[in-house]
């Protein structure tokens, strides 16, 4: 990239001469293309791994509202089932009965466990109902995760390549302190982005994504 | 009667394979809980063969893997030793702007969690990618490969001399250095053998009686000789023509410096690893 490459072709009357590749020196005008190259894939990288940490809060908040309804219809269950066997609490077995009322005692009266089980098995309708809209949201949103995950792989690959040429150019090829220092400058950013993006990389599932993952 | 006794015989051998086989865990994790886990630490300039040292003491040294052309490294490369015993081996980047990120490895090394270091110089033979050595900014019209050679060796020869400051300004820190318990052991390989072996002496000379070594013995006298032991050892970790970014031909491998040579030097300075760290490598081959 920073090296401007002409080819030049050697022809004779009876023979077609292999092409030569000849390189001229690099020029001032090859550092700050470097210096954009960083900048402009700097940038990228961070603007893409602000969105997948967007994305990232979105999907812990939606998996916040699966778990919760998850729990919600766990103890609806448990409820409806605690309120039907209070009822039928005489054709169970004594031992059965007792720790079913040493455990549910709050419960065990019929019409408290009646009411509590209603209003839970209702509110757990509620998210029953919501549940597909709320994981068609979830897969979606993955979907556009996983994209913006393989972007930023790219990016992030072609940074790590113009921050290599850039090392070493501010260590070996600056023609000058003055621009040292820029390319210094340039690759301290540069670096910053790329371990925002290792960061975000890194950052690890929710347990309950692979349960929930269609 | 004679298959019997034969039976016998394997079942023995079996059960005493399989004692000395439990005997070697034990010791190892003993030694682990004694010891902690054996960390070796490759320090250097960029350029010089760090990563692929790291390679190979990691067993990852395949000839494809040694033949990639050079590459900058961007971050501490981490790999456990290819030993029967638990280790890591640690790479640092060698780049100078990135020296500030050896700190907390510098810090591990003076509280002791670090148990051999092995700073790697290559007589300013660095590799470079990218570019051609016309692009240096010393390079001068009509200047030869030799030329540039010359005058290229001599200025990274100071990165090594920076490299070798910073890893001793940090371990001379007085308060710390006097809490230092565990002795320190410190390699000094000098790698790239097949490109300056015609001029062995001159290289020798420089490390042994120079600048180089009188900082070896200014960490010497201040960690005490009881604390510190460092050795010399040059090695070539692959045999290659020196190229620049853009395969022009710097410097070829010298004339009759061949296998033989390396694995006998390499050996060398396994076996010094080996005493060293009290490890017993898996590889020395590559």
């Amino acid at each position: 990239m920073t090296i401007n490459k002409e080819k030049v072709t050697i022809s004779d009357e009876n023979e077609d001469f292999s092409s030569v590749e000849v390189f001229s020196k690099i020029g001032v005008g090859d550092l700050e293309l470097l210096v954009s190259l960083l900048n402009e894939y700097g940038n990228k990288l961070l603007n893409i791994c602000e969105k997948i940490d967007g994305y990232h809060r979105k999907n812990d908040l939606q998996d916040s509202v699966v778990i919760f309804s998850g729990i919600v219809g766990f103890i609806s269950i448990f409820f409806f089932l605690t309120s039907y066997l209070s009822v039928s609490l005489k054709s169970l077995p004594s031992w059965f009965s007792l720790v079913l009322f040493a455990i549910f005692s709050l419960f065990v009266s019929f019409p408290v466990s009646l009411f509590v089980g209603l209003v839970v098995v209702l509110f757990f309708s509620s998210f029953f109902l919501l549940s597909s809209d709320i994981i068609n949201i979830v897969n979606r949103n993955k979907k556009d995760l996983k994209l913006l995950l393989t972007e930023a792989k790219m990016i992030a690959l072609r940074l790590e390549k113009i921050v290599r040429i850039g090392y070493q150019f501010q260590e070996q090829l600056a023609p000058n302190r003055m621009r040292k220092i820029e390319i210094d400058l340039r690759l301290a950013d540069a670096e910053s982005a790329l371990n925002r993006y290792s960061t975000i990389q890194q950052e690890r599932k929710p347990f309950v994504k692979y349960f929930f993952s269609l | 009667m004679f298959v019997e006794t034969l039976n016998a015989a394997s079942t023995a051998i079996t059960a005493i394979d399989l004692a000395d086989k439990f005997l070697h865990t034990f010791k190892r994790t003993f030694k682990r809980l004694k010891d902690g886990e054996l960390q070796i630490a490759i320090l250097g300039a960029n350029g010089t063969g760090k990563s692929t040292l790291g390679q190979l003491l990691a067993g990852k040294s395949t000839i494809f893997n040694l033949l990639q052309s050079y590459q900058e490294s961007l971050n501490f490369e981490e790999n456990l030793i290819d030993s029967k015993d638990f280790g890591k081996v640690i790479v640092v980047p060698g780049q100078e702007r990135l020296h500030d990120s050896w700190d907390n490895l510098l810090r591990n090394i003076i509280q002791g969690k670090i148990n051999v270091v092995i700073n790697v110089v290559s007589w300013g033979y660095h590799s470079f990618s990218f570019s051609s050595y016309q692009d240096f900014p010393f390079y001068q019209s009509g200047m030869t490969a030799k030329d540039f050679l010359d005058a290229y060796a001599q200025v990274r020869r100071q990165k090594e001399q920076e490299a070798l400051k910073k890893i001793i300004n940090s371990l001379l820190l007085t308060e710390v250095a006097k809490q230092k318990k565990k002795k320190l052991f410190f390699i000094t390989l000098v790698t790239k053998q097949d490109l300056w072996w015609n001029d062995r002496l001159l290289v020798k000379e420089y490390y042994q009686n120079g600048w180089y070594e009188n900082q070896i013995q200014i960490l010497r006298n201040k960690l005490g000789s009881a604390n510190f032991v460092h050795e010399y050892c040059s090695a070539s970790l692959i045999i290659q023509n020196f190229m620049s970014g853009i395969r022009e031909m710097i410097a070829p491998t010298t004339e009759g410096y061949d296998e033989q040579y390396k694995e006998a030097n390499l050996n060398l300075f396994f076996t010094l690893l080996e005493a060293f760290s009290d490890i017993s490598l898996n590889k020395k081959e590559v």
